[in-house]
């Protein structure tokens, strides 16, 4: 699929990367924004990360798969992040993460066809006092449940 | 900046506070105490004034006034204090392996607080962040450092923002920079944002990580002490660790001592989550039995029975209940192949199936594996599929046999601490809880209900 993407938006993206080139540790970074400004690091914007750190495009690619955090398709319009940390997980997080894919017609860490939802598994979320945990669209729900999961995807 | 100026500050703020100071958060004063977070939940967090006032930056100020960089490590070797992220590595010898020479060198502060169920070092960040900074910047004056990294997990936004406004603050004051205090001390400190893989919380992983690699462990040696981040020197401490060092430096390595047992010194601070009453974070002193920390978690949820002690995961180890009155300290948990881990501890009752927890942990250390060492990516997707066959009441006595065998060769073999642990982890399980993997192929019998569907 080809993605297409502002000319201001890359100008301008362009621009904060050329920056980053010049540190020695600017490579994630760039990747970062990418996933933050675009959504997504998909083909088109990795060859542009190369072209700027001098990388290659299989190692751009090669982080952008390693890392949880970095998707080579854009993401959907609405995030859902379902912890499933070992806290998360031993008190039933698998049944809430089913119950959202149920919802949001979603495979698990993909984005569903009308690009609406996006679920992703997380890997603790650094409240486990009070899990399982939930976050949508970068909003954390603790002590969450399948009826206050289902109640909560309703008001999106 | 200058000493004189730092008491103005510390006087002026005291005034100004009041009796904030004196609050006490903890529930049970006898067995908790407060070392690491000493000002956690205490203080505002954005302020540096206040955080000086409860002696911050003091002790970077005695150090690199009136102490010579080697006496510094000194003072951190003779404290006992060891690495407070797993491995338990005595922090002042860790510290004692970089080269003398001069040149650039570098400070990592390990903040991938990657196993799930610790929330320590958040804690720590987003209430105490000065005192991660002057940890590092006292590493960084020991071992000669100029630059130092905080590896940040991608899950902590919030952290980002305070650490951020710290690290400008303590520049504005002259506390971070360029000729810290008014001497030839030069430090600084940026935040390096992760991006949510559980290996890089492994050394040469983070190494990797900032150097824009793939997050892979490298092979050892070299060691990073020798060739690290950009192959220079490098120091990698985690934030537990390098927040209680100013005030070794300030209060001695024997005020250090004083707390813990010998062999294991000092304070640690536990995440207590899982089926207990109160889940929370506390901050308790080494040596104290399994039991009491229940205790100070409310008791087991429901009135239910206690089951088992897990420190970590997803590379967990874990204690049946026969082990309730062992105390939580190095050399103990040595002995029996179980680590005390980054903090993160989860008791379970006994409704959790043990065949199902640890396959539910080897599987997802299947997935985060870096796939770099044979060991380690053959070996964690084998014990995940016979799990399974367990789970599902198709393995024989046959494939536990098996079980053992991997989890000693990926305990032997693996390059780097995620695949050695796996094989702790299927260890302590078969170790711990024997009679019910037994259960779970001779009789197809799951006592929690969870397996055979």
């Amino acid at each position: 699929m080809k993605n297409k993407f502002l000319p201001e938006q890359l100008a301008e993206f362009e621009k904060s990367i050329a920056e980053n080139a010049k540190d020695q540790a600017g490579l994630l970074k760039s990747i970062h924004l990418a996933q933050k400004v675009f959504g997504g690091v998909p083909v088109e914007i990795q060859r542009v990360i190369g072209k700027h750190h001098d990388a290659s495009i299989s190692k751009i690619s090669g982080i952008v798969t390693f890392y949880d955090y970095f998707t080579s398709d854009i993401q959907g319009k609405n995030i859902i992040e379902v912890c499933v940390g070992t806290t998360c997980y031993v008190q039933e997080a698998n049944d809430i993460l089913k119950k959202v894919c149920e919802i949001t017609k979603c495979e698990p860490n993909s984005t569903s066809r009308n690009k609406e939802f996006s679920v992703v598994i997380g890997r603790c979320l650094g409240k486990c006092e009070l899990a399982p945990n939930v976050i949508i669209n970068h909003k954390t729900h603790n002590k969450v449940t399948i009826d206050k999961v289902t109640e909560l995807l309703k008001g999106i | 900046m200058d000493i004189k100026l730092l008491k103005k500050i510390k006087d002026d703020t005291l005034k100004r506070v009041g009796n904030k100071f004196d609050k006490d958060y903890r529930t049970n004063k006898e067995k908790e105490v407060r070392i690491v977070l000493k000002n956690s939940y205490v203080i505002d967090k954005d302020s540096i004034d206040e955080y000086i006032a409860r002696d911050g930056y003091f002790a970077l100020n005695k150090a690199i006034t009136e102490m010579k960089p080697e006496e510094v490590t000194e003072v951190v070797k003779d404290s006992g204090l060891k690495g407070r992220s797993g491995g338990g590595f005595p922090t002042g010898l860790k510290w004692g392996f970089i080269p003398k020479e001069k040149g650039q060198k570098y400070i990592i502060c390990n903040a991938d607080e990657g196993e799930s169920a610790a929330t320590i070092d958040g804690v720590l960040m987003r209430q105490d962040p000065h005192s991660v900074l002057e940890g590092m910047a006292l590493a960084g004056y020991a071992i000669g450092a100029s630059k130092g990294y905080i590896y940040l997990r991608y899950e902590y936004p919030v952290c980002l923002e305070v650490l951020n406004k710290a690290i400008e603050d303590a520049k504005e004051k002259g506390l971070l920079g360029k000729k810290i205090l008014g001497t030839d001390f030069d430090f600084e400190v940026e935040v390096f944002r992760g991006a949510g893989a559980y290996v890089c919380g492994e050394e040469s992983a983070i190494i990797n990580s900032i150097e824009g690699n793939r997050g892979n462990s490298k092979s050892k040696p070299p060691f990073p002490a020798v060739k690290g981040l950009f192959s220079k020197p490098t120091l990698i401490n985690n934030v537990e660790t390098l927040s209680v060092v100013p005030q070794i430096i300030l209060n001695g390595a024997d005020w250090y001592k004083s707390t813990g047992i010998p062999g294991s010194e000092g304070s640690k601070v536990f995440t207590l989550t899982g089926h207990l009453n109160s889940p929370k974070t506390v901050e308790v002193p080494l040596g104290i039995t399994i039991r009491e920390l229940i205790e100070l978690g409310g008791g087991m949820r429901d009135n239910r029975k206690f089951k088992a002690f897990v420190t970590g995961s997803p590379n967990v180890t874990m204690l049946g209940s026969e082990d309730i009155d062992l105390p939580v300290a190095f050399p103990e948990f040595k002995e029996r192949q179980v680590m005390v881990g980054s903090g993160g501890v989860v008791i379970l009752d006994d409704k959790t199936c043990m065949v199902d927890f640890t396959h539910f942990n080897v599987d997802l250390l299947n997935i985060e594996s870096c796939g770099r060492c044979t060991p380690c990516r053959v070996g964690t997707k084998r014990a995940a599929q016979l799990l399974e066959k367990i789970k599902e009441g198709s393995a024989s006595l046959k494939d536990l046999d098996k079980l053992i065998e991997l989890a000693e060769h990926l305990r032997t073999a693996s390059l780097c601490g995620l695949g050695q642990a796996v094989g702790m982890t299927m260890h302590t399980a078969m170790n711990s809880f024997k009679d019910e993997f037994l259960a779970h192929i001779n009789e197809h019998e799951c006592a929690a209900g969870k397996c055979f569907k």
